[in-house]
């Protein structure tokens, strides 16, 4: 529904009435914006860090991990719930509920869950950070050696260098506990009082008199934005040279970064949120195969062969087309047995390598780590129309019957064999209450009915042969026939409905919000962007966070 | 009973070995003074996956047994262990709570009668646990405390209690953490009391800084700020709270958790046993009236009761009765060992309550054990006939000795927890959604 509003705003030249039967926009021709508070800079923001970027902050900040060397290669395995400083682990419980992007702004703030969690995590940071931050506090650390911590630690948590009135403060607060304690206990409280801070746990978005943003501040708001980590040195450099003022300075640097593996772990979390694995029990508590442990592990992996590997570890080619259509894809020994992969050089659970798949599992929609996690018609379709294409449907009225065998009263012919459960779904579709959305989504979900809940291609469900056929409907560009499930993918794949909205929701993404009325122009040219790019993702996200609204914030209303 | 300032000190000095704080102490000196006592304390101890596995906890066969009438009935067998408190027992059957009816992450609709929210699965309410420590023991230290060990994966959550819609409360699942945070030093290497000194001049500090920024920014962000803010008093509360007990102990604070239970998790009898005891505590040192001790309160699917030599895992192969090709009756024997083990450990924990004097009577006199079960939802045919067994009479607050089984489909667990509410003080008219409410039971 946020999607289906916003497009309506930009078709109409942000006229501020939403007509929701207008169709999503074609291809490529987005209208010129008129409406001049359609342009309009982002809102002032107190943004918390999230707990994968808690823990990037704290381990750059305090310069404690794990001690060794982080891989050269994206590892598409990585537990999040289980990193070295236990910060995320501590914190995932506290996250808040959001609708789509974890780091999404409207949410819960600081909780006390949250508060007595970094209150906890912060103890055993600060004893750990103090064997690692300078040789001069094993000795008992002295004054300058103090007021050279708290400094060098204080910018680095804060995303910028303190002003002499933080620092005296805080030395003030290192003189006085060491004046009843041993200093360097002293030095640990200190620590922890900057962690514990709100400039280390907020972003401020704040912007100054000039309605623009200070150079930290961009900074910082790049580097979460694309890395979910704080400014490297380099980026914390180009803010204090004053090299990071204008739009191009963002594109330089964002290009930067996503020529590299520090963009992974943020590229991976979009995926993984815009593209969510869905659990093993559906809410009306029926069980997936996914409660099998083994299927559940192999359509995991299979899962992030189609987010984190793709978009984490390839920044040179991703594109819409090679996620929905191509054949190269991860694999770890499971997975490669079962797809009949031979040769793929992996022995274990845990070691992966790309291979090219059989054309049958081109695109991440013929893959178990989508086909396991949705396992209907309706289901599968409604992820294509909300994640794709930006044309969701809306939950059913209040008083539907949703019970399939009832609105079509065939139970007991279907029960003797009667009806096949395509036929029972075609009743349905035909239903008055019911065909307006269903005649929407199921003809986009039966071609997909050729793989069954684990994955595994099926030519008879229920004793039927299965009809592969199907339609795309209620898009500008892409509608019409398609024989079979690969036809299906080939079109969507090549789609610029689907490049349309990828770039709406990759727009979400940097905009950590919904985007609204006053995001219009920025959205249209985001997807412009996209579009004449041919759906290259890097193109994508480059052309979003370099956009000149980000470089001011409009002061908060009263 | 009167007790009089000889009897006080006459007590400190002969039962010092039971009479174990300062706030119990403080107790004694008022009523000597002829000031009336009213304590009231509540645990919560919630059970997962239903009562008995698939089929049998529908109502479940577990806890019927004989009962000639309200007040002459036999104990079923698997609170064999409570035999010696069964004149302090309450058993309540066929209460309905239709907002656990779904899922199994309609756990949290066991304590808030609330359907809980989805995408993701988040608490829809309060729990009552936290209801009344916010509403009645606000003072404390802890309010409420949420203890038990977790089995589930990270960003889900271990037990039943919330704070209110979407928030999930915190909970304890290591003991080792617990016992830190309630008896211990923050950092280790120090003493309690000069850690929580340290820990309250950190905090004070931070409040400082929290409030400081807050000038920085109005607004709906500038609140986000005040969110921080009122989290960081809350935790200065409690310190300041926790300092004040561990400085007026007069016996020595209980002694760390074996450092082993670091390495334990899941359905393990030495870790719940830990956490049995850090309830005991938290509650005689004053630290909290409010105790949730999770014997796993949720799901537990990564659980197995091996510990208790019973095969299988806790939710796919006992809650739903599946993969091990069980009888009904190595069904029921499994169910009835693990039943057993639990109502054991409620006797235990009754037991060290026993054991304690408090005006004139014991701690146990004061307190009310609730023992339910998030009963996994319709997924486990747990939600429409939930039976909860009470310990205690709390003062004479409950009448105890009781067996009450009510017309099926007539009554709703919002009638209970009301009820539960009133006995401890919080005059509540319903509890939860509604349509979980029809009159409030009378427990008395």
């Amino acid at each position: 529904m946020r999607h289906l509003i916003l497009s309506a705003l930009v078709v109409t030249g942000c006229t501020g009435v939403a007509e929701l039967s207008t169709p999503p926009m074609g291809p490529g021709d987005e209208v010129e914006v008129l409406d001049p508070t359609a342009c309009a800079p982002p809102p002032a923001r107190l943004r918390r860090l999230t707990p994968l970027q808690l823990e990037a902050t704290l381990e750059a900040g305090l310069r404690v991990d794990d001690g060794q060397a982080r891989p050269a290669t994206w590892q598409p395995l990585r537990n999040r719930f289980n990193t070295t400083l236990g910060i995320i682990g501590a914190l995932q419980p506290t996250a808040p509920e959001t609708d789509v992007f974890s780091h999404e702004a409207n949410v819960e703030a600081a909780t006390p869950l949250f508060f007595a969690a970094m209150v906890s995590q912060s103890a055993t940071l600060s004893t750990q950070a103090l064997g690692r931050l300078d040789a001069c506090i094993a000795a008992g650390p002295d004054e300058a050696c103090v007021a050279r911590v708290v400094r060098e630690v204080g910018a680095r948590l804060f995303r910028r260098p303190l002003s002499d009135e933080a620092a005296s403060r805080y030395l003030e607060g290192f003189a006085t506990w060491a004046a009843t304690m041993p200093r360097r206990d002293a030095l640990a409280l200190t620590l922890r009082r900057l962690v514990l801070a709100p400039e280390t746990v907020f972003r401020f978005e704040v912007p100054g008199a000039d309605g623009r943003l200070d150079d930290y501040a961009l900074a910082e708001w790049l580097a979460y934005t694309l890395t979910d980590a704080p400014p490297s040195p380099a980026l914390t450099a180009a803010a204090a040279g004053g090299r990071l003022r204008t739009a191009d300075d963002l594109a330089r640097e964002a290009g930067a970064l996503l020529s590299s593996l520090r963009t992974a772990p943020a590229l991976e979390r979009f995926a993984s949120e815009w593209v969510p694995y869905e659990s093993a029990w559906d809410r009306r508590g029926n069980e997936r195969a996914t409660s099998k442990p083994q299927v559940r592990a192999r359509s995991e992996a299979a899962f992030r062969d189609l987010t984190s590997s793709f978009f984490a570890a390839e920044p040179e080619a991703r594109t819409v087309e090679a996620w929905l259509g191509g054949t190269a894809g991860w694999v770890n020994a499971d997975l490669a047995a079962w797809y009949g992969v031979a040769d793929a050089g992996v022995t274990s659970t845990s070691t992966w390598a790309r291979v090219e798949l059989p054309a049958e599992r081109r695109g991440a929609l013929l893959r178990p780590g989508f086909l396991v996690s949705r396992t209907g018609v309706t289901s599968r379709a409604l992820f294509i129309r909300d994640r794709l294409l930006c044309a969701p449907l809306p939950e059913p009225p209040v008083g539907v019957n949703t019970d399939l065998d009832e609105v079509t009263e065939s139970l007991e012919r279907m029960e003797r064999r009667q009806l096949s459960p395509r036929e029972v779904r075609e009743l349905h579709m035909r239903a008055p209450s019911c065909a307006g959305c269903h005649s929407m989504m199921d003809p986009l979900g039966f071609p997909l009915d050729t793989f069954d809940g684990e994955g595994l291609p099926r030519t008879m469900l229920d004793g039927f042969p299965i009809d592969p056929s199907g339609a795309i409907a209620g898009t500008v560009s892409s509608d019409g026939p398609v024989a079979n499930a690969g036809e299906l993918v080939d079109r969507l794949s090549r789609s610029v409905d689907v490049q349309r909205c990828v770039a709406t929701w990759a727009f979400d993404f940097v905009n950590a919000e919904h985007a609204a009325a006053a995001d219009a122009c920025a959205l249209s040219d985001a997807r412009r962007a996209f579009v004449a790019s041919g759906g290259d993702f890097k193109a994508l996200w480059q052309a979003v966070v370099s956009q000149p609204r980000w470089l001011e914030r409009r002061p908060e209303a009263p | 009973m009167r007790l009089g300032r000889r009897d006080v000190l006459q007590a400190l000095g002969v039962g010092a070995s039971s009479l174990l704080l300062g706030p119990l102490m403080r107790g004694l000196v008022r009523e000597a003074r002829g000031e009336p006592m009213d304590v009231r304390r509540i645990i919560f101890f919630v059970d997962g996956n239903g009562w008995g596995h698939q089929g049998m906890a529908r109502d479940s066969e577990v806890l019927a047994t004989t009962v000639r009438s309200e007040t002459d009935w036999d104990l079923p067998p698997v609170l064999e262990p409570l035999r010696p408190f069964q004149s302090e027992l309450t058993i309540l059957r066929r209460f309905a709570n239709g907002a656990g009816a779904n899922l199994h992450g309609n756990g949290w609709g066991t304590l808030t009668c609330v359907p809980p929210l989805h995408q993701p699965m988040r608490p829809g309410g309060v729990s009552i646990d936290r209801l009344l420590g916010a509403r009645r023991f606000a003072d404390d230290a802890f309010p409420s405390l949420v203890l038990g060990p977790s089995t589930t994966s990270a960003g889900r959550s271990v037990n039943c209690a919330a704070d209110g819609a979407g928030r999930m409360a915190p909970a304890f699942a290591s003991p080792i953490e617990a016992w830190r945070t309630l008896f211990g030093a923050p950092v280790q290497g120090l003493g309690a009391v000069e850690g929580t000194t340290r820990e309250l001049s950190l905090i004070d500090t931070v409040c400082g800084d929290v409030e400081r920024a807050k000038r920085r920014l109005g607004g709906a962000e500038g609140r986000k700020l005040e969110q921080l803010f009122e989290s960081c008093r809350a935790t200065q509360h409690q310190l300041s709270k926790k300092l004040a007990v561990l400085q007026s102990a007069t016996r020595a604070l209980p002694a760390a958790p074996d450092a082993m239970l670091a390495s334990v998790s899941g359905l393990n009898r030495t870790l719940l046993r830990a956490h049995t005891d850090l309830a005991f505590n938290a509650l005689a040192f004053g630290l909290t009236h409010v105790v949730h001790l999770s014997m796993l309160g949720f799901d537990a699917h990564n659980a197995g009761w091996s510990d208790l030599s019973v095969p299988g895992d806790a939710h796919l192969n006992i809650g739903h009765a599946t993969g091990l090709g069980w009888t009904r009756a190595q069904h029921d024997a499994a169910i009835g060992t693990i039943l057993r083990f639990k109502a054991a450990e409620l006797a235990y924990l009754w037991g060290r309550l026993k054991e304690v004097p408090e005006a004139g009577k014991t701690m146990a006199d004061h307190t009310l054990v609730v023992w339910v079960n998030s009963g996994g939802g319709k997924h486990h045919d747990g939600a429409s006939l939930i039976p909860v067994v009470l310990l205690g009479t709390l003062g004479g607050r409950v009448a105890g000795g009781r067996y009450r089984a009510v017309p099926q489909g007539q009554r709703r667990m919002g009638d209970v927890f009301t009820a539960l509410a009133r006995v401890m003080g919080v005059p509540l008219e319903s509890f939860g959604a509604p349509e979980e409410n029809t009159t409030p039971l009378e427990l008395g």
